[in-house]
């Protein structure tokens, strides 16, 4: 599923400390695409994803995922939108600590009539042997995979992943990063991942630049396997 | 300062919740105030009153005839089974001769204690026209002396009356009142210490405005045209079942009763006693369930500005200065809200002790707010809200800042027992998820549950309230057609001819007292029916029939077959039937056979009902059904404001307890709820998962509540009857319930919606980033 933003503009505050998050950026996301969105601290990288997902609204502007324009949806729509068609993996992972690794995948395989196997997700991304863990009996970067599994149970056509290895190490990380390119392969999701982390940029199919709210550059990339990237480059 | 501006901001964004939370801190401020300044009041000039007047520890009800034994061996010519009313009409000196045997044989088998015959005689006093009720009662020696509130008692041609009455009758001393067929003076006001004498057949029918004790002087007492009542007032220490035990052969003696059970003083001891406590409970109770929610909202409060508190410790601040603005606003708060409520209390705490003196015959003492007042109602809850908030804002604050500014990740309590296990693992996935919130978060689900438990049953008893009293005596005599009751000697001093013909006698029924009634089976004018409007008179013929408040009492059932028992004779019959009504502890026969039991002939009655208004010198005694119903609805008034207040008050209570609960519980499971939207589910959705639960344990705690309150009705209506003779009758009808469930629907739903509405104003991306499961 393809994305397309034009001339989306997004401010926060009023007035005099009125700040421009996005300014006039435009960019064209292809189906089944890797894209990497790398930028500095306030660059406005997260702004990018939440509009992008119809977490947030924006000012001006038009996004279009897979033909439908989301920024004229209604929040019941979006939902429905997100529902159908929306991938999250988080920095923090925002599992349900109060259920085993299968039931959070479960909790999101429910939500469409035909998702993946929960368990084969898990075993995809090498937890079957922990499935009847809580989220806090596993590592950082498990329960990442965890949160990974459970966003890819419903066959979303796009996945938004922000930081998604914020909080790992760089063994932990690239084992992430592994899985995320191995099934966006497999599944042929488009996968938008925002990092601050350059080295990451090499996985990418397409990575985007952001600096002060703006597009600095997009570029075709030919991806590399994860364990060959450097972190923290 | 900016802390201080950081908690009143933080507080300021719970305007509604800290609202509510106040309107719960002023009722309970005020209900502890009008309760305890009221009772207060009357409760010190009472127990002074009591103790200068001597009053009775017991009473001793006789035989209202002469025995055989006793006719065979008076000292007089008496006939047995003679009425001691009629005796007294025909000879005084002889029914003075047979009385002081009678306290010689109680005297002489109950050592120790001090007896003493108290007389009444019953009449009209008619103030401006106005026909009330008055219980003349003639002045003891030492046991229930008289107390002279004003003016001096009573010469010859003067009488003396209650001052409620006379200030709700306009009378001052010195005004000429007619009482029975003579004009009086005035002399003072006066108040009896002994509340065995109730001035209609109905315990509870007595209203200062249309009622009053009277004193007279003893040579116009005898003078005066009317059946003499006598009962035999006992000061001792002796106990109930030593008293029963020591006079168990004495065939005349009837009932032994302590005055702090009988029917009206136990009441009033109970209303002093307890309605302090009961003030001090209810408001302890409310403010308990305010106390919680306030530490439920400052923990709220304090887990949300976890981080920035965490900011400011690893920035230096110390745990006083965290701790100090929290203390301050809470405390000033409490102490405002309380004093607010205190003074309401205070405002109104004179009225209440009208009431009081309206329907009790006490003495009035001034209204003082005292220390202690000021310590139960206001400083105690506000240091245990202090207490509470201080405990939880060290617990939040005693981590480390590192552990603070992180993001809160508690570790769930996995089911540990298999069975359970197994259990939940059927369920499907999100029902499993209900299950886990529930169990993750216990404290506050039990916190949910105590202050729901305790709304549901403030709403079942405040549905319950309503007509109680109509339930009582109202509807109980709106469904009697006769227009008088004709109180007759035995034998015989009333012209029966042309009327239903009663017999009416004390006894013991199944171990328990109990009036007996005898009917005619083919009465028009006494009707008894049961829940289904079926006539059971016919049936008379057949056994017992007992009303619905003597089966609460004693646990029959229609089948049982029980001894009824009185001075010296006891036979065994059947329940035949419940009648429904609530008139106290009545059951029913054929007159003719009670007749026949008790006298050995099939002749006699005592009470006649009659389908005209009958005139006042047609018998020893006489009552008009619809002037007492009158009374009864002006007595029904002053009980329907009090009950509305309580209604009202209680209602209140529910509300915003099941208002504030559901908030809280709504906005705790904000970041599932988020969560579970950016995820892509639905809001029903949501709402089933996250809420689903709480709407299963509310489904599960008014199905529970249910029966549970039945019972404790069910309780409360036996223990006021066996220890007061005072039929209370609450009771939880399906109208009940089907409004009590609608009601707390609409309250938790209405508190759900506010709640979600709110939430579903958080930015999404906001939500992922707290990250508080």
């Amino acid at each position: 599923m393809g994305i397309q933003l034009k001339s989306v503009t997004k401010s926060y505050g009023e007035g005099d400390v009125k700040t421009k998050a996005l300014d006039d950026v435009s960019m064209d996301i292809k189906d089944g695409a890797f894209v990497v969105v790398l930028g500095p601290s306030g660059s406005g990288k997260s702004t990018l994803l939440n509009v992008m997902s119809g977490l947030d609204s924006l000012d001006q502007g038009e996004i279009t995922i897979g033909g439908a324009r989301i920024d004229q949806m209604k929040d019941k729509e979006l939902t429905a939108f997100r529902r159908k068609h929306v991938g999250f993996v988080f920095q923090q992972y925002n599992l349900l600590h109060t259920l085993t690794v299968k039931e959070n995948v479960e909790i999101g395989a429910r939500l469409v009539d035909e998702p993946h196997d929960p368990m084969r997700l898990l075993e995809d991304v090498g937890l079957k042997n922990h499935v009847t863990k809580y989220p806090f009996q596993l590592s950082g970067g498990e329960q990442q995979r965890v949160s990974i599994a459970r966003a890819l149970a419903k066959k979303p056509k796009v996945l938004f992943c922000d930081e998604p290895t914020g909080a790992l190490d760089e063994k932990m990380g690239k084992v992430v990063l592994g899985i995320l390119q191995r099934l966006n392969k497999k599944h042929n999701t488009t996968v938008v991942l925002i990092t601050h982390n350059a080295g990451i940029a090499r996985l990418a199919t397409q990575v985007v630049r952001l600096n002060s709210g703006k597009v600095v550059s997009v570029h075709d990339n030919k991806p590399v396997a994860a364990e060959e990237i450097s972190w923290g480059e | 300062m900016m802390f201080f501006k950081h908690v009143l901001r933080t507080f300021g964004r719970q305007k509604l919740s800290v609202g509510l939370l106040g309107v719960l801190l002023v009722v309970s401020g005020f209900i502890y105030t009008v309760m305890s300044l009221s009772v207060a009041s009357v409760q010190n000039a009472s127990e002074a009153f009591f103790d200068t007047s001597n009053q009775e520890d017991v009473v001793v009800q006789v035989s209202p005839f002469v025995g055989f034994d006793e006719a065979a061996n008076a000292p007089c010519d008496v006939a047995p089974m003679t009425a001691l009313s009629a005796l007294y009409a025909a000879d005084q000196a002889c029914f003075e001769a047979l009385l002081a045997v009678r306290l010689d044989v109680v005297a002489d088998a109950t050592e120790g204690m001090d007896w003493e015959w108290r007389f009444h005689k019953d009449g009209f006093i008619d103030p401006e026209g106005k026909r009330h009720r008055a219980r003349i009662l003639l002045d003891n020696n030492t046991i229930n002396v008289a107390l002279i509130e004003s003016g001096t008692f009573p010469d010859m041609g003067e009488v003396a009356v209650s001052r409620t009455y006379a200030r709700l009758n306009d009378i001052d001393i010195g005004d000429s009142v007619r009482v029975g067929d003579a004009t009086y003076t005035i002399s003072g006001f006066v108040l009896f210490p002994d509340y065995n004498l109730p001035i209609f057949e109905h315990l509870f029918a007595f209203d200062s405005a249309v009622t009053t004790p009277m004193a007279m002087h003893e040579d116009d007492f005898h003078a005066f045209p009317s059946s003499i009542g006598v009962v035999l007032s006992g000061v001792g220490e002796k106990t109930h079942d030593a008293l029963e035990h020591a006079l168990q052969d004495t065939t005349f003696v009837t009932m032994v009763i302590m005055t702090e059970n009988n029917p009206r003083s136990g009441a009033i001891y109970a209303e002093l006693d307890g309605s302090q406590a009961m003030g001090l409970f209810l408001s302890i109770a409310i403010a308990s369930i305010g106390m919680i929610i306030v530490g439920i909202m400052v923990a709220k409060t304090i887990s949300d500005d976890r981080r920035a508190l965490g900011v400011f410790k690893s920035m230096g601040t110390t745990t006083r200065e965290i701790i100090t603005p929290y203390v301050v606003a809470i405390g000033v708060f409490a102490v405002l809200t309380l004093t607010l409520g205190a003074l309401l209390g205070a405002w109104v705490a004179p009225w209440m002790r009208g009431l009081y003196l309206r329907f009790y015959l006490l003495p009035e003492g001034d209204i003082v707010y005292r220390v202690s007042d000021a310590m139960l109602g206001i400083a105690l809850p506000t240091l245990v809200v202090l207490g509470l908030s201080i405990w939880r804002l060290e617990v939040t604050i005693g981590d480390r800042p590192v552990a603070m500014v992180a993001p809160v990740v508690a570790k769930p309590r996995p089911v540990k027992r298999a069975w359970m296990r197994r259990i939940i693992n059927r369920f499907h996935v999100l029902t499993r998820l209900q299950v886990a919130l529930l169990m993750r978060q216990w404290m506050k689900v039990a916190v949910y549950v105590f202050g729901v438990s305790m709304a549901l049953y403030l709403v079942f008893i405040s549905l319950s309230m309503r007509g109680v009293f109509d339930r009582t005596m109202h509807d109980y005599y709106g469904n009697h057609r006769y227009e008088s009751v004709v109180q007759c000697d035995i034998p015989a001093s009333c012209d029966a001819n042309g009327h239903e013909r009663g017999l009416t006698l004390e006894a013991h029924v199944a171990g328990e007292q109990a009036t007996i009634i005898g009917l005619e089976p083919t009465s028009t004018l006494y009707p008894l029916v049961d829940r289904r409007g079926n006539n059971l008179l016919d049936s008379l013929e057949d056994g017992l029939i007992i009303s619905r408040s003597f089966q609460d009492l004693s646990r029959l059932r229609v089948g049982d077959t029980v001894t009824i028992s009185w001075f010296g004779g006891e036979v065994d019959v059947d329940v035949i039937a419940i009648t429904d009504g609530y008139p106290g502890a009545h059951v029913y026969v054929n007159r003719v056979w009670l007749s026949e039991q008790a006298f050995g002939r099939d002749d006699v009655f005592n009470r006649l009902y009659t389908e005209e208004t009958a005139s006042d010198d047609a018998g020893d005694f006489v009552w008009h059904r619809r002037a007492m119903m009158s009374q009864l609805e002006e007595l029904n008034t002053g009980y329907r404001v009090m009950i509305m207040l309580m209604v009202g008050a209680s209602l209140s209570i529910a509300v915003i307890v099941v208002y504030l609960l559901s908030v809280l519980t709504v906005e705790g499971r904000s970041y599932e709820m988020s969560l579970f939207k950016v995820l892509g589910y639905e809001p029903r959705e949501i709402s089933r998962v996250i809420l689903g639960g709480y709407t299963k344990v509310n489904l599960i705690l008014f199905v529970v509540m249910v029966p549970m309150v039945v019972f404790s009705f069910m309780w409360l209506r036996r223990y006021f009857l066996e220890w007061f003779g005072m039929y209370f009758p609450l009771y939880v009808v399906v109208v009940d319930v089907i409004v009590a469930a609608v009601l707390f629907a609409l309250m938790s739903l209405f508190g759900q919606f506010h709640a979600k509405k709110k939430i579903a104003r958080y930015s999404l991306q906001e939500a992922m980033k707290r990250y508080q499961v």
